[in-house]
């Protein structure tokens, strides 16, 4: 039982003595079958160490979702591994992998995939009922304060059909921090949204970064998002063509 | 509530007219099985007590034990469509018991028993006129029987008393009179095997409702039939008895077996052959009414397969974001489960209403005039048993049904549901 050896509730990793919180090497995917079969990543190494604001890149096609989805522990590459936190994925059962996913990483995606028969407050609470939780006090008053932060505070019982695009993906942000995760991993987060709610997003995004130096990785091909990161990776035909990090990022989009 | 009965419970709530026609055809495949079950037994009981009004509980019959035993083991042995019957009497063996009235005292003085009867019964002709017509003389003696049987009670002309006031007294089978021709008050001629015959008065009519009895069957007293056989005073055909108890009789059985040194049946084995038709036809009824159930039961993998397929995306964050397989799987089989349980419950209520209802208003039937055994009303057993079977029985196909289409949910691979939408 790695992941119990690795993720026991008393003993979750802190990232790498060396600040990795996310490591992948030489990673490989194909996907389709038979003819339609093609290489999408193809010999990726990529270290995000904590604090990191990443913005991954790329035309679409690129690998940008397949390489988050590896990262995130959602899929398994064909070779090369992934390490989060210090902990191999490859060698953790899929069970063990859920809660892995629980404990240390956070997601959102283009869609906010709310559960409709339940309030945001709920929705926000939900990964911490997978491991038990969500009921007590303490949880309940955290989850109020992350949808507080995110702007909801007076939407908490509403559910998902009550409430605009945009205001879904900020329960989904939400959602992704009840955890306290290590890591935040965001697929295309305002792909879906008008540009005043990918706005607010954005900045929510920012000030978890510089505020509580929550390491972000961030797939887009908004090119804003990227100027306002620390480092841009980008991807083309599933090979890193370029990592910069930036010195002063742009602080708005 | 944990998570799991949470995420269940809400997505029940949330699809209230798809779950509520899932638990609606639970319910009904409760209350029918129930109420099937209910008919069938009462059927067997309606049966049995009529069965017991005319029959002795317990009857020795003119078989030593010895013969029994060696019949009975060779029967076992035998293939089971061969019937093994005891060696015929030879002319000098009357198949009777010897001793009777003696064997009938020490039988009445075992515990249990409350009431014996000498039967003398032999094949006869009773002539009215010029109508003769071949039927079973039974020789009995009529105050010993009434503490045996209620066949007095089946008297529907004349009287059964009528039969202990006059000695050549007889009691004709309703459908044997007809035939005869003969009414009450009439004088019959009745000749035994051996050629003897006497003229007796028919005192009563006899309507039990039993083919044997109301068709070929002339009760008379007990020297009367005696003298026609050519049977000695303390000889008969079979003792009857009665007992405190209709059932667990194995034990009386057996003692009385002993005492006699004759071979004695229960009344479920003088009448196994109704019974074991019953027994038939009950399961034939609940394997079909079974399938009612089983039907329900895919009504709610039904209802979960569509769910699951419903909810792909749902259950792919719920993995994405810690649920493990288990607690997927967890999800869907409490509302299986929850399902279940109420279309169980719901069976179980209107089951009980409806036999409640049926038992204070019973469905009547015309019956044939004066047949004791006729079913002649809806008569419906209750018993709690039914319902905590049933339900249990309703449950556990309720879990199956969902075992088996929660299978698609666990084989989501988040990714690929994901990946798909993005």
């Amino acid at each position: 039982m790695v992941l119990r050896r690795h993720l026991g509730e008393q003993h979750l990793p802190e990232q790498a003595g060396d600040g990795v919180v996310l490591q992948a090497i030489n990673l490989r995917r194909r996907l389709g079958v038979g003819a339609a079969a093609r290489e999408v990543l193809r010999g990726i190494d990529l270290t995000v160490r904590s604090g990191e604001f990443v913005a991954l890149t790329g035309p679409s096609g690129s690998g940008k979702s397949t390489l988050l989805y590896l990262l995130g522990g959602l899929d398994s590459p064909d070779e090369g591994e992934v390490h989060v936190a210090g902990v191999p994925l490859a060698t953790v059962r899929d069970d063990d992998l859920a809660r892995l996913r629980n404990q240390l990483i956070g997601f959102v995606y283009q869609f906010h995939f709310l559960l409709p028969e339940f309030s945001a407050l709920d929705n926000v609470l939900m990964p911490l009922w997978a491991r038990g939780g969500g009921r007590s006090r303490g949880d309940r008053a955290w989850g109020e304060e992350l949808l507080q932060r995110v702007g909801l505070g007076d939407k908490l019982d509403k559910l998902p059909r009550e409430l605009s695009g945009g205001e879904q993906q900020r329960v989904a942000v939400a959602r992704a921090l009840v955890n306290r995760p290590r890591l935040l991993l965001a697929d295309e987060p305002t792909g879906n949204l008008d540009s005043a709610n990918g706005q607010a997003v954005y900045e929510l995004f920012r000030r978890l970064n510089r505020e509580q130096r929550q390491t972000i990785l961030v797939v887009t091909h908004d090119p804003r998002w990227a100027a306002a990161s620390d480092r841009v990776v980008r991807l083309l035909d599933g090979r890193i063509v370029a990592d910069e990090r930036q010195a002063q990022p742009e602080v708005g989009l | 509530m944990t998570a799991v009965a949470r995420l269940a419970w809400r997505h029940l709530v949330a699809a209230p007219r798809p779950v509520a026609l899932t638990v609606a055809g639970v319910a009904v495949g409760v209350a029918v099985f129930i109420f099937t079950v209910a008919m069938m037994d009462g059927l067997v009981i309606f049966f049995s007590q009529r069965i017991l009004r005319i029959s002795p509980t317990l009857t020795v019959l003119p078989e030593r034990q010895e013969t029994s035993a060696a019949r009975l083991s060779l029967q076992r042995s035998a293939e089971p469509d061969v019937l093994v019957l005891s060696r015929p009497p030879v002319p000098d063996q009357r198949p009777t018991l010897r001793g009777a009235p003696g064997l009938a005292n020490q039988l009445a003085a075992l515990p249990g028993v409350t009431g014996v009867s000498l039967a003398a019964a032999a094949a006869g002709v009773i002539s009215f006129g010029t109508v003769p017509e071949g039927a079973v003389v039974l020789g009995l003696d009529p105050a010993a029987e009434r503490q045996v049987t209620e066949l007095w009670r089946l008297v529907v002309k004349g009287s059964w008393d009528a039969l202990s006031a006059r000695r050549d007294g007889v009691i004709l089978g309703v459908n044997l009179a007809e035939r005869l021709g003969a009414q009450v008050g009439d004088r019959v001629l009745v000749a035994g095997e051996g050629g003897a015959t006497k003229e007796l008065e028919v005192v009563g009519i006899l309507a039990a409702g039993v083919g044997a009895l109301d068709e070929g069957t002339a009760i008379v007293n007990l020297p009367v039939a005696q003298g026609l056989a050519g049977w000695g005073g303390d000889e008969a055909s079979e003792l009857r008895l009665r007992t405190a108890e209709f059932l667990g009789l194995e034990k009386l059985r057996r003692r009385a077996g002993e005492l006699a040194g004759y071979r004695v049946d229960t009344w479920q084995e003088s009448n196994r052959a109704a019974l074991q038709l019953f027994r038939t036809i009950g399961l034939t009824t609940y394997l079909l009414t079974g399938f009612v159930l089983v039907v329900a039961g895919l009504g709610i993998g039904n209802r979960l397969a569509t769910m699951i397929l419903d909810k792909e995306r749902e259950i792919a964050i719920l993995r994405a974001y810690g649920f493990s397989r288990w607690a997927v799987r967890g999800v869907f089989v409490l509302e299986g489960l929850l399902m279940g349980v109420a279309g169980a419950l719901a069976g179980c209520l209107v089951a009980a209403l409806v036999i409640a209802y049926l038992q204070a208003f019973p469905i009547r039937f015309a019956a044939r005039e004066g047949a004791a055994l006729a079913y002649t009303e809806l008569y419906l057993a209750n018993d709690p048993r039914y319902y905590l079977l049933i339900a249990a029985v309703a449950v556990v196909i309720a879990l199956l049904a969902a075992a088996l289409a929660v299978r698609r949910a666990v084989r989501v691979l988040p990714v690929e549901v994901l990946r798909g939408i993005a």
